[in-house]
């Protein structure tokens, strides 16, 4: 019989092809890492296909449930960070291009999808999270440009498009200015009522992470291993750092000074008026990692002085949490994620604890003490999953909704630290 | 994987500055260059698998002669491809040292078109020299090209049809249309030539369309290539195959010297001699002769 190839030899190669190409060829499988919020209250998730709520007051040594669950139709998967409401509904974009409300005055919610009328939807996978400020929800697109809606009946209050990639970062608003990046290398400015573009200014590189606004000027990290000082009034780069990564952070800032890690896994404290750097930390071998989420600022008692002392927390890539002293750039304590994976997303601080989420579902989200970097305590989705399908989640009180606006409001002003935690992806 | 993944990730990078900044012309001109650059080997691994094609015939024979001892067979295998000059591991020699180049290329391009957050932090992990090349300046890779994002599958399976035709035209060109569609393995290399383009086709749903596009440059390029070394033939993509390659005949020479070749109108496949002489377990000469 002649023949080029044998069958026996064409089933082999064929099956070994799509084998190793599978495994070695493909994409990662991963989308993206659970996005975190906060009312100052509860700890709001967004992963995959699930909105959580998480009651972080124990309710036993080590024991905290996830309160409230709700799933996005369609199994659709949804990783920004929610926005919380006024009224407590909780507002996420997801894979499917939908923005959804999820109300939480039921055990299960039917979502509602905001701007269903438009004639212009999105065209795309939503990435970021949402932002809300005095009923209006913006959101950036994962292929182009921003949305804003009014809450209030779900329509479409306009729609910028002028982009030229993605928007995957959280916008932030001052009085009527509207401020995001995109992975255009552009950083925009646009009248928050109208969508109007007020400036745009290039940044030389991709943006993944939002800026921070202080003292007028943005402060942002690019995909060229810069953070730039940027005017808020003109979009004009004022002053440059060099890092040793991209930075995908949004910088956090306390007494003028700001902090933020690098995706080569160094941290920086570097001064908001020069750009010099106070200190940054040194390469560890051991602990080699990026820096992808926004760091904390947490107040500890030094055990010996008894003096307060602040600290400054990241998560890594390298599956590490780290605290550095605030002054000094000194480690204080680093504590392996229990069970070994990634931290990636933005920390928030609440009580002793900080607050994060990993990529698995055996521990979800965690919160490890700022004293000592211990784990006090994690959610087991799988587990807690399991239990929702017997027991109803339960929903929020109308007492609860009715103190929302005050607890939210408290939760956001905390410090400047938790702020930015709370408002960015 | 990421010593190969890696240097095609940032070779892909290096070169979509040059092109527009037009990734899908990047993967196009990126996958032709690699299979340019590994077209010796896939000379070499044409020609070595022809070589063994035109020998079948001959191996045929010798497996039947010597079917009761292996190590005669063998010995006389070696002896007949040492007297052709053929070398039965420069077949798949060449299709393992385009292995990893099939891996890293394939990988770098899935990286490249990172469309995910995760995907966008595992490519910063993966460019060579950015401190002097900058290469994640170019970051994102415009990924939007027509109705196409590179960086997720086709939403309206154009591309898994082209991966599909053209995996199957490369097959049916490899595989010369048997000269008996009953014997079995002609059966189940018809089935392979048939399910093994669905099965990637099936794949190409879930992958990214940028993917595809390397499927479907790398099965042109490669069928561009077979054509140009002269050992293709056309009609085997409509199963019209030139030769029996089951037929024993007239040219082949015979190791009995007894044995004659048969005239036209008697000829048998192997596969039906094959048959005959297990059902009367005769001596393959005897039953030549009674033919005769």
């Amino acid at each position: 019989m002649k023949r080029f190839l044998r069958p026996r030899q064409l089933v082999f190669g064929a099956a070994l092809l799509l084998v190793v190409l599978t495994a070695c060829g493909t994409p990662l499988a991963g989308e993206s890492w659970a996005g975190i919020s906060t009312d100052g209250k509860y700890i709001y998730v967004a992963w995959k296909d699930s909105i959580i709520r998480v009651n972080p007051v124990a309710t036993g040594p080590e024991v905290r449930q996830v309160a409230w669950i709700a799933k996005v139709p369609g199994g659709a998967h949804a990783y920004g960070a929610p926005a919380i409401g006024p009224d407590k509904t909780l507002y996420v974009g997801a894979y499917d291009k939908k923005v959804y409300a999820f109300p939480q005055n039921t055990s299960q919610p039917t979502p509602t999808v905001l701007g269903s009328g438009s004639a212009n939807p999105p065209a795309d996978r939503i990435i970021g999270g949402p932002l809300l400020q005095n009923n209006v929800l913006y959101i950036g697109m994962g292929d182009k440009g921003v949305k804003a809606y009014n809450v209030g009946d779900g329509s479409e209050k306009w729609t910028f498009d002028k982009t030229g990639a993605g928007v995957w970062s959280t916008p932030i608003l001052d009085g009527n200015t509207l401020y995001f990046s995109s992975l255009d290398h552009f950083l925009y400015a646009l009248d928050s009522s109208s969508g109007n573009l007020i400036w745009k200014s290039d940044m030389g590189a991709a943006i993944a992470g939002a800026p921070l606004l202080y003292n007028s000027f943005l402060y942002v990290g690019t995909f060229d291993d810069q953070l730039l000082k940027v005017s808020a009034d003109g979009g004009k780069i004022v002053n440059k750092f060099q890092s040793q990564g991209w930075i995908w952070a949004t910088p956090i800032v306390k007494d003028n000074i700001l902090y933020v890690g690098d995706l080569a896994g160094y941290v920086y404290a570097i001064d908001s008026d020069s750009l010099t750097v106070k200190w940054k930390t040194t390469y560890t071998p051991d602990y080699t990692g990026g820096i992808r989420g926004n760091a904390v600022i947490a107040t500890i008692q030094d055990p010996q002085s008894k003096a307060n002392t602040d600290i400054v927390i990241v998560g890594s890539e390298n599956k590490y949490l780290f605290a550095f002293n605030r002054d000094t750039g000194a480690r204080v304590w680093v504590s392996a994620i229990s069970n070994d994976d990634q931290v990636l997303s933005n920390l928030i601080v609440m009580g002793d604890d900080v607050i994060f989420t990993t990529l698995a579902d055996s521990e979800i989200v965690a919160g490890f003490n700022v004293n000592n970097g211990k784990r006090d305590w994690y959610i087991n989705l799988t587990n807690d999953q399991t239990v929702q399908q017997t027991a109803t989640s339960v929903p929020l009180s109308a007492t609860e909704q009715a103190g929302a606006t005050q607890t939210a409001a408290q939760g956001t002003t905390t410090t400047a630290a938790t702020t930015a935690a709370t408002q960015a992806q | 994987m990421d010593f190969l993944t890696n240097p095609f990730t940032t070779a892909l990078l290096f070169l979509y500055q040059f092109l527009a900044n037009n990734l899908i012309l990047t993967i196009i001109i990126f996958t032709v260059l690699t299979r340019l650059v590994t077209f010796p080997l896939t000379a070499a691994q044409i020609k070595s698998s022809k070589s063994m094609q035109e020998l079948q015939p001959k191996m045929k024979k010798l497996q039947e002669k010597y079917k009761n001892d292996r190590e005669k067979l063998a010995a006389e295998q070696m002896k007949l491809y040492k007297e052709h000059g053929v070398n039965p591991l420069m077949g798949c020699l060449p299709l393992l040292i385009q292995f990893p180049v099939l891996i890293g290329l394939y990988g770098a391009i899935g990286r490249a078109v990172a469309s995910t957050p995760l995907q966008l932090l595992d490519l910063n992990h993966r460019i060579i020299g950015n401190d002097v090349l900058h290469l994640s300046r170019l970051i994102p890779l415009g990924n939007h090209f027509l109705w196409l994002n590179l960086g997720q599958p086709d939403p309206l399976y154009i591309l898994p049809v082209l991966v599909v035709v053209s995996t199957w035209m490369q097959s049916k060109l490899m595989t010369p249309t048997p000269s008996d569609p009953k014997d079995p393995s002609a059966a189940m290399s018809r089935n392979m030539t048939m399910m093994m383009p669905l099965m990637i086709g099936l794949f190409s749903l879930q992958f990214a369309s940028g993917l595809s596009i390397y499927w479907v440059t790398s099965n042109v390029t490669y069928i561009a290539q077979y054509l140009l070394t002269g050992k293709a033939d056309i009609r085997n993509l409509f199963g019209r195959a030139p030769a029996s390659p089951g037929v024993v005949t007239p040219e082949i020479e015979d190791e009995s010297p007894k044995k004659k070749a048969l005239p036209a109108n008697t000829r048998e496949t192997a596969a039906v001699r094959s048959k005959k002489k297990r059902s009367n377990a005769q001596p393959v000469k005897a039953k030549a002769g009674k033919t005769k």
